[in-house]
């Protein structure tokens, strides 16, 4: 892939909004005429040359296009906005809004990611190796869907409201998961290696969740069915090891206690709880 | 009449003849269980009355066992090859033989194996309705499974099935001194064939005792006994070629998912019997080329 990077001069101000940072936006485009590309600071139209050294060599590809990013990017929004292929790499934190509407490709985050962001993810692979914030990859206010499709590995903590009306894809969580997790949830599957805090599958009709740690508190619109060993969760582990190298500490084909809800929506959602 | 040539193989007189075969619609299912035990008898009963599109519906046989390390879910399982003469055929055997003898057998789970096809047959997709409501679909890595309620726990299978064009009735015939002879022949045969990828024996054991051929005396009947193969009777039939010192005569049918993966069954089929005291000659079953779409020579097997 051919590498364009990015570094960060000086922390801005202020946000920028900079959803021109997409392997679309850069292929076919040389040093220059990338450092020209807009980003806005409020309605202050500025240009990426602005906040960035821009470096590297020029892509024709987009597939083969690789931004990499460096620097303290929290008050940079909207990195890799409606991206559909190519990968980004931040090294180091990202704003708001990353991811926003994906529909394709890889970005990998090493540091933290700011809230809202892969808001209505729709397909490509999503790697944060630090937390997100709250409302990650859920709908937008007043939209019917949010996540709908891809895969998404948080290999820290996550926020409240992760995966709030998710439609379908995948996402892992190592660590911890804060409230209302996948909220009004249609379909999908959330995977959370640590602890689950209040009232996770709240009003979903369909989908997934499986804790590897403890639920802080249960709905008690989830009704328990039995304990047994699931051998999808098995398969999934297995492609996940096998496509995106995730591995786990705990023997997956163990027991879980399996939950039916939330019986006053639909009720054919289903959380899953390890015991081992 | 030109006179028979023959090849050697091992110091055995091979017919420079050619099979017959046919085209074919083929699948590969994979079958994993709690372990091979289990996965083994679901595709035992899968592969149950599937050795002749005649009468059988599907040609069906087990492929090979997968260890856990190569499987979907990291359990044992078996690799089972179902061909038939039609897509829609196929799909009704797929359909009749996993609905039966997959879902209903302890523990196991059921995967398209084919990878790569020229069509796809939803399976899954129509047996989830079994779940009566209850079941529940997971699309993972782009492939779409269901889980579907049973009293042991959940049946896991695939929604979609591959199949691609296929070849089915290559063959040759195995001629010993003796029924032992040619048996033991035939048994070897069929072991070194086991080895060979995307091909399977589908007769029981992998041999067949009674080769066809098209017609009969009966006007309701389409085959019959290769009366020209039969030693019992020799003596009575005009153009027989059984020839001197042949007490029995064992066929080794073979399909396979390609005409590459047929034609090196033939060989190291042939390669092993001719291995076997008391085998006299290889010949392959034909119909002089005009029903099949595959002529075969045994000659280019090698």
């Amino acid at each position: 892939m051919k590498k364009i990077i990015l570094t960060l001069k000086k922390e801005p101000a202020l946000p920028i909004e900079a959803e021109t940072i997409t392997p679309e936006n850069f292929a076919g485009r040389t040093l220059d005429e990338i450092k020209k590309l807009i980003v806005w600071r409020g309605k202050r139209k500025e240009e990426l040359g602005d906040y960035f050294k821009v470096e590297g060599e020029k892509s024709e590809e987009v597939s083969e296009t690789h931004i990499i990013l460096k620097g303290d990017l929290s008050k940079v929004k909207y990195i890799g906005k409606q991206m559909a292929t190519g990968k980004i790499t931040v090294k180091g934190n990202a704003g708001m809004h990353l991811a926003d509407e994906m529909r394709g490709g890889e970005i990998v985050v090493e540091g933290n990611v700011s809230d809202w962001s892969a808001t209505e993810f729709r397909n490509g692979i999503l790697r944060i190796k630090g937390n997100v914030g709250n409302m990650f990859a859920s709908a937008y206010p007043g939209n019917p869907r949010g996540m709908r499709g891809g895969i998404i590995v948080i290999e820290g903590k996550a926020g409240n409201s992760l995966a709030r009306k998710m439609r379908r894809g995948t996402i892992i969580v190592y660590d911890s998961v804060g409230d209302n997790l996948a909220a009004q949830m249609i379909a999908g599957t959330v995977i959370s290696l640590g602890n689950i805090g209040n009232r996770p599958g709240m009003l979903m009709k369909r989908g997934t969740i499986i804790c590897f740690g403890k639920i802080q508190e249960m709905l008690p619109t989830f009704i328990y069915d039995n304990t047994y060993s699931p051998l999808f969760i098995r398969y999934y582990f297995k492609e996940l090891r096998e496509k995106l190298n995730i591995r786990v500490p705990v023997k997956v084909e163990g027991l879980y206690e399996r939950y039916h809800g939330d019986v006053s929506e639909l009720g054919k959602g289903e959380i899953f709880i390890y015991k081992g | 009449m030109p006179a028979d040539s023959f090849f050697e193989v091992n110091g055995v007189k091979v017919k420079d003849t050619f099979a017959e075969a046919f085209k074919m619609w083929g699948s590969k299912v994979l079958i994993t269980a709690i372990n091979e035990r289990w996965a083994m008898n679901s595709a035992r009963s899968m592969s149950g009355f599937g050795t002749s599109v005649i009468m059988c519906g599907g040609e069906v046989a087990i492929e090979k066992v997968v260890p856990p390390s190569e499987t979907p879910d990291g359990r044992p399982g078996v690799s089972v090859l179902v061909f038939a003469n039609t897509k829609k055929q196929l799909k009704d055997q797929l359909m009749r033989r996993i609905g039966q003898t997959v879902l209903t057998c302890p523990t196991t789970a059921a995967y398209d194996w084919l990878g790569v096809g020229d069509t796809e047959f939803k399976i899954g997709a129509q047996l989830r309705f079994f779940g009566d409501g209850y079941q529940i679909s997971k699309k993972i890595f782009g492939r779409r499974l269901w889980r579907i309620p049973v009293m042991e726990g959940e049946f896991f299978l695939e929604e979609k099935f591959k199949a691609k064009k296929s070849v089915g009735g290559g063959n040759f015939l195995i001629l010993g001194e003796t029924v032992e002879s040619a048996l033991k022949a035939s048994e070897k045969a069929v072991e070194a064939i086991a080895g060979v990828e995307d091909a399977v024996t589908p007769f029981p054991g992998g041999v067949c005792r009674s080769g066809s051929k098209v017609g009969s005396k009966y006007k309701f009947l389409h085959a019959s006994t290769n009366t020209a193969f039969c030693p019992s009777i020799k003596g009575m039939v005009e153009g027989t070629r059984v020839p001197e010192g042949v007490a029995s005569i064992f066929e080794i049918v073979i399909d396979g998912l390609s005409l590459e993966a047929v034609k090196e069954a033939m060989k190291v089929g042939i390669e092993a019997a001719t291995q076997v005291e008391g085998v006299k000659m290889i010949t392959a079953a034909n119909y002089g080329g005009k029903l099949g779409q595959y002529s075969i020579k045994l000659k280019d097997c090698f």
